[in-house]
C-alpha cells in the first residue's frame, strides 16, 4: 500500500512499488490528463506537476513518490490556481485555470494528445516566469524539461499563442 | 401513445411521414433508406449500386437516430459517421453548414453525435470532411429545410414562396411559427435516398439534389466558431479512447514477431509466481499475453518476448538500397500505367527540340503517421457473438467490416464505438487502426473485455506507413525560356493495405493483400493524384507505375513493408517531385519562380494565390539560385523556395525561407508563408490552426523523416530513431486565407499545408547554395555531401 496526494487528495493505492506513476493515475485513479505516449521520457503527454515540476509520469516509479509530495495532474489545475489565487470556495467554483481558458480562447488542440503535457509545462513556466519572451518559451517546451515536448499534429504556433495569452490573464489575476 | 393521423408528402425525392401523437414530446427525425439502382435510375441519379442494406445495429431508417432531429424547443442534434480526428470539422463546419442551411443559430445545434456506428447513419472516413463542397450532412439538412417549410406552409396556410426563416423561425403573411412549434406533438420522419457500401472506405452517399441554401444567404460559415470538443478536452471532461474502462477488462500487450517475415517456432515462458494473473494467448503467429493490470502485462509480455523464438527473415533491401531496389528489382508490370487527364501533345517530340532541358530523379521516402499515442483499442466479444470494440478509429463502419470478415460472422455482430484519441493521419481511413483485431482475438480466447495498447516500438514496427516513391521527370525549354514539354513517371508501391495485422498472424481471413484482388484502392495501380496545374504548358505526359508493397512477396507473412495513405496521400509523393522540378526548370530559364508558375498557368484562382503569397512573403523577384549563393563555408546563406498544389477544390501556394550552414548541412525554416483558397472559407480561425499544424508537419517531414529499415523490419523504434519537428524548429508562420464567395463551395483544408512543405524547402536549398538535393528527407549528413560534390 502506498500513498500518495493527488489534486489535494490523499489516496491508498494497491500497485506495486515500481509501477510507473501514469498507470497508477490513469487506472487506479481514474484520471484522464496525463496519456501514455512513449513510456520513454521522450515526448512528455503523460506529464505531471510534482511539486510544481514538470516530471514524466510514465517513467517515474510509485515507490520514488512520497506521501507529502503534491502531484497536479491537468484535473487539478483549476485548484492549483484557486489555491494560489486563495480563492474561497464558492469562487473557486466552476473556475478554469488561465492556461485552460488560454488554450480554449486560442483553439489550441488539434487531436489534442499531446496537451495535457503541453499545459502542465507553461503552469509550470508561467508560476517561475510571469512573462516569458518567445525563447523563452520555446526553451521551456523544448530543452529544459527531460525531452522536447512533441505535437505531431504541429500546434506549436498555437501552443506559443496559448502561452501567451494564458501570460495576460495570469496578469490580470483572473 | 396514440396514432392520431398518418400520412406521407414527397419533398423532392424525399419522403415526409407524419404521425401526429397525442402525448407530448416530437421531433422531426430525418432518417435514411436505401434506394435501389432502379429507382435512382428512375431519378436520373448516376452512383455507385447500392451494396448493401442497412445492417442490424446501424441507424435504421425506421428509427428515431438519425442524421438530424429537430425538438419542440427548437434545439437541433446532428449526427454524422465521420469521426473528429483533430481537424475539428464535426464540431465546427458541420454545425456552421448545418446551421445554414437550416436556417437555425449556431448555437441551436446542441449535439452532435459522431463515429459511434449503432448511432450514426453514414461510414466513410474520417477524410475529405468537406466533400467538396456537398457533404452527405449538408444535403440531409437542406432535405429537412424543405420539409419544413413544407408543414409551415401548410400549418400556415401561407405559400412557401412568401415564409421566409430565420433563427429557426418561419415568418410570412403576417404569421410566424418556430420549428419546434411545427414538430411538436408530432413523429416526422424524413426518409432521403441513399446509396453506397455502409462498410466500405467511402461509406454511404445521400443522393438527389434538394435546392441548397444560395451562399449569400449565409450567416453562420465565414465565421470563427469555436470548436466544442476542444473544451472537453482541454478540462479533462472527455472521455477518450484511453479511458474506456469495461468491468472485468484486462490489459493486454503484443509480442509482435522478430521480422516482418518471422514465423513462431516456439513460445516463450511465463514465470507465474512473478506474474500470477497473466496468461498467453497463442493463435498461429500471433502472440498476446493478458493480465489483470497494464503493469503487469506489460513485465510479462517483456518475459515471454524476451524466451519466444521466431524463425529468421530476410527480404527487405535495407533503407540505404530502397530506391535501387525499387528501380531494378521491382515488378512495374503488375498494373497498368495509369495516364493523366492532363496528357496531351507530343511530349517526346518536344524534348528532341528543347533548348534546354531537365532531367531528373526525385526520391520520396517512407514515413509513419506516427501518431503521438500509439494505437490502442478495447474490444469485448460477448458469448453469443456480439462484438464491441472501443477505439479511435477513422472508418469505424469499415473496421466493423473487416472485424466480421475477421471472424467469419456478419456486421449486424459488430458495434464499434469511437472516442477521441492520438490523430494518426489517414492510418485507419479504411478501417483499422492497429490494435483493434488484436483486443478482439485476445477477448475472444480469455471471455473478457480486453484493451490492447501497443508501445511505442511497436507502433513505429508494426504499423502501416506512408509509402515510398521515386519519379524521373523531364522538362523541355524553348528558345524564349517557356516549357515545351513536361514528362514524368511517377514509382510507388501499393498505398493502401488495410489488412489487420492481427489477423493476418493469427492466420484468420482479411480482404486480399493489395494487388491480389482486394479491389480499386488495394490494386497495385498507382493513380494520378496531382493535379496538372500549368494549362499552358503545350505538351504534358504524366504516368503513374505501381507494384506490390516492399517485401510483401518474399514474406511468409505476406506483409513486408505495409504502406497505407497519409495526409495528402499520393498526392504528396507526385507533387514533391513536380513542384521542385518546376522551380529548376524556372532557374534553366533564368526566370523567377512564381512568374514562371504564373506564366505557364491559366486558372485565376492559381495566379491568385501565387500573386497572394507573393506579396504576403515580401518575394523578391529574380531568378534562383540568388546572388552570392554558396555551396561551401561555415557562415548560413539565406533561401526561399515556392510550391503549389490544388487539391480537394482548393488552391494553395507556399513560400518558406530558409537560412543554411553549408559546412554541416544544418537547415531551418525562418518562414513560412501560405495562400489558402478553398472557395468559401467556412471557419478561419480554424482553418488557420489547421494549415498551421499542417505547415508544422510539412517542415518535419522535410527535415526530419524518414523510416529506416534493414532487410528485416522497421528499425525506427522511438522518438530518437524517428524524429520528428520540435517547438523550436517552428519558423513564423504566416496564413493568407482568401474567402472568394463567387467559387459557390467549400474546398478541403485538412490535407494539402503538409505536403507544400518539403518542395519549396528544397527549391530554397537550391536558391541558397545552387545546389539540389532532390531525396528526402534534408538531413544534415544528406545535405553537407550534396552541398559537397
Amino acid at each position: 500500500m502506498v500513498t500518495i496526494t493527488v489534486n489535494g487528495v490523499r489516496h491508498e493505492v494497491q500497485a506495486t512499488d515500481d509501477t510507473p506513476l501514469l498507470y497508477v493515475l490513469r487506472n487506479d485513479l481514474q484520471l484522464s490528463g496525463p496519456q501514455f505516449g512513449c513510456g520513454l521520457a521522450q515526448c512528455g503527454a503523460c506529464s505531471v506537476l510534482i511539486d510544481g515540476k514538470e516530471v514524466r509520469s510514465c517513467v517515474t516509479p510509485l515507490s520514488t513518490v512520497t506521501a507529502n509530495q503534491e502531484i497536479t495532474t491537468l484535473e487539478g489545475l483549476p485548484a492549483r490556481w484557486a489555491k494560489l489565487k486563495r480563492l474561497s470556495p464558492d469562487q473557486a467554483r466552476d473556475i478554469l485555470h488561465p492556461v485552460q481558458e488560454a488554450w480554449i480562447a486560442e483553439q489550441t488542440p488539434l487531436c489534442g494528445f499531446c496537451q495535457n503535457g503541453m499545459m502542465m509545462v507553461a503552469t509550470e513556466l508561467l508560476e517561475k516566469n510571469p512573462n516569458p519572451t518567445d525563447a523563452q518559451i520555446k526553451a521551456a517546451f523544448t530543452t529544459e524539461g527531460p525531452s522536447p515536448h512533441l505535437c505531431r499534429c504541429g500546434s506549436y504556433v498555437a501552443i506559443m499563442d496559448a502561452v501567451k495569452h494564458a501570460a495576460s490573464l495570469m496578469g490580470k489575476g483572473k | 401513445m396514440t396514432i392520431n393521423t398518418k400520412s406521407n408528402a414527397k419533398v423532392y425525392v424525399a419522403t415526409l411521414s407524419r404521425r401526429q401523437f397525442v402525448k407530448s414530446g416530437g421531433a422531426l427525425v430525418v432518417g435514411v433508406a436505401f434506394v435501389g439502382p432502379s429507382i435512382l435510375k428512375a431519378q436520373g441519379f448516376q452512383g455507385p449500386k447500392v451494396t448493401g442494406a442497412p445492417f442490424k445495429n446501424s441507424l435504421d431508417p425506421t428509427r428515431l437516430s438519425s442524421w438530424i432531429e429537430i425538438h419542440p424547443d427548437n434545439s437541433v442534434l446532428i449526427r454524422t459517421g465521420k469521426s473528429d480526428f483533430g481537424q475539428g470539422t464535426t464540431f465546427t463546419a458541420y454545425r456552421q453548414i448545418v446551421a445554414d442551411e437550416l436556417s437555425v443559430p449556431f448555437e441551436a445545434i446542441t449535439t452532435v453525435v459522431a463515429g459511434h456506428t449503432d448511432q450514426t447513419p453514414d461510414g466513410s472516413g474520417a477524410f475529405d470532411f468537406l466533400g467538396r463542397g456537398t457533404p452527405n450532412i449538408r444535403k440531409a439538412a437542406a432535405y429537412t429545410y424543405q420539409a419544413l417549410i413544407d408543414l409551415a406552409s401548410e400549418r400556415l396556410d401561407v405559400a412557401k414562396d412568401q415564409l421566409t426563416a430565420k433563427d429557426g423561425v418561419f415568418t410570412g403573411g403576417g404569421k410566424s411559427i418556430s420549428y419546434g412549434d411545427l414538430v411538436k406533438d408530432q413523429q416526422l420522419k424524413l426518409t432521403i435516398p441513399v446509396t453506397g457500401d455502409l462498410t466500405s472506405i467511402f461509406g454511404l452517399t445521400v443522393m438527389g439534389n434538394p435546392p441548397m441554401k444560395p451562399v449569400s444567404a449565409y450567416t453562420v460559415i465565414g465565421k470563427s466558431h469555436p470548436n466544442s470538443i476542444i473544451t472537453s478536452k482541454v478540462t479533462a471532461k472527455e472521455t477518450w479512447a484511453t479511458d474506456i474502462r469495461l468491468p472485468g477488462m484486462l490489459h493486454g500487450r503484443m509480442v509482435h514477431p522478430k521480422t516482418l517475415g518471422s514465423t513462431l517456432v516456439s513460445v516463450g515462458q511465463l514465470d507465474k509466481t512473478k506474474f500470477p494473473s497473466s496468461q498467453i494467448v497463442v493463435k498461429g503467429n500471433f502472440v498476446g499475453v493478458v493480465a489483470s493490470t497494464e503493469w503487469e502485462a506489460i513485465q510479462a509480455s517483456q518475459q515471454v518476448a524476451a524466451t519466444t523464438k521466431w524463425s529468421e527473415w530476410k527480404g527487405l533491401p535495407g533503407s540505404a538500397k530502397l530506391y535501387d531496389s525499387l528501380r531494378k528489382e521491382a515488378d512495374w508490370t503488375t498494373a497498368q500505367v495509369t495516364k493523366s487527364d492532363a496528357n496531351k501533345g507530343d511530349v517526346p517530340a518536344a524534348l528532341a527540340s528543347a533548348q534546354k532541358k531537365l532531367s531528373a530523379t526525385y526520391h520520396f521516402p517512407f514515413m509513419k503517421h506516427a501518431p503521438i499515442g500509439p494505437t490502442m483499442a478495447v474490444a469485448d466479444v460477448k458469448p453469443e457473438g456480439t462484438v464491441h470494440i472501443y477505439t479511435h478509429n477513422q472508418n469505424p463502419q469499415a473496421l466493423r467490416g473487416e472485424i466480421a470478415t475477421m471472424l467469419g460472422s456478419t456486421p449486424d455482430h459488430v458495434i464499434v464505438h469511437t472516442h477521441p484519441g492520438a490523430g494518426h493521419y489517414g492510418r485507419s481511413n479504411g478501417g483499422n487502426s492497429g490494435a483493434e483485431d488484436d483486443a478482439v482475438i485476445l477477448s475472444q480466447a480469455v471471455g473478457k473485455p480486453v484493451r490492447v495498447q501497443w508501445m511505442r516500438a511497436e507502433d513505429l514496427q508494426w504499423s502501416t506507413q506512408s509509402p515510398a516513391a521515386f519519379a524521373d521527370v523531364q522538362f523541355a525549354l524553348d528558345e524564349k525560356g517557356k516549357i515545351a514539354g513536361y514528362q514524368i513517371d511517377h514509382y510507388m508501391p501499393a498505398f493502401q493495405d488495410d489488412r489487420p495485422i492481427g489477423a493476418i498472424l493469427a492466420g484468420l481471413p482479411t480482404m486480399a493483400a493489395p494487388g491480389e484482388g482486394s479491389g480499386f484502392l488495394g490494386s497495385t495501380a498507382n493513380f494520378l493524384s496531382d493535379p496538372w496545374l500549368y494549362d499552358l504548358v503545350p505538351n504534358v505526359a504524366e504516368r503513374g507505375h505501381g507494384t506490390f508493397q516492399v517485401g510483401q512477396k518474399a514474406s511468409p507473412l505476406a506483409v513486408g513493408l505495409r504502406d497505407h495513405s497519409m495526409r495528402t496521400p499520393g498526392q504528396y509523393q507526385q507533387n514533391y517531385p513536380r513542384e521542385l522540378a518546376f522551380s529548376e526548370a524556372a532557374s534553366l530559364a533564368g526566370a523567377d519562380p512564381i512568374q514562371f508558375r504564373i506564366d505557364h498557368a491559366k486558372e485565376e484562382r492559381l495566379i491568385n494565390v501565387l500573386k497572394q503569397v507573393r506579396d504576403a512573403s515580401r518575394w523578391d523577384t529574380r531568378p534562383s539560385p540568388r546572388p552570392g549563393a554558396k555551396s561551401t563555408g561555415t557562415t548560413f546563406v539565406r533561401g526561399r523556395g515556392v510550391s503549389a498544389m490544388f487539391r480537394s477544390g482548393t488552391y494553395w501556394a507556399c513560400v518558406c525561407e530558409i537560412v543554411v550552414t553549408p559546412s554541416t548541412g544544418a537547415i531551418a525554416v525562418e518562414k513560412y508563408t501560405i495562400a489558402v483558397d478553398p472557395g468559401i472559407v467556412v471557419n478561419p480561425a480554424q482553418l488557420k490552426r489547421q494549415v498551421e499544424g499542417g505547415a508544422v508537419m510539412g517542415i518535419s517531414h522535410a527535415l526530419y523523416e524518414e523510416a529506416m529499415f534493414d532487410e528485416s523490419g522497421i528499425t525506427s523504434r522511438d522518438w530518437n530513431t524517428y524524429p520528428i519537428a520540435k517547438m523550436t524548429d517552428t519558423p513564423e508562420i504566416k496564413v493568407v486565407l482568401i474567402h472568394d464567395p463567387k467559387v459557390g463551395a467549400y474546398g478541403g483544408g485538412s490535407e494539402a499545408a503538409n505536403a507544400l512543405a518539403a518542395p519549396a524547402i528544397a527549391a530554397a536549398l537550391h536558391d541558397a547554395t545552387g545546389k539540389v538535393c532532390r531525396s528526402l528527407p534534408l538531413k544534415r549528413g544528406y545535405v553537407q555531401e550534396i552541398l559537397n560534390t
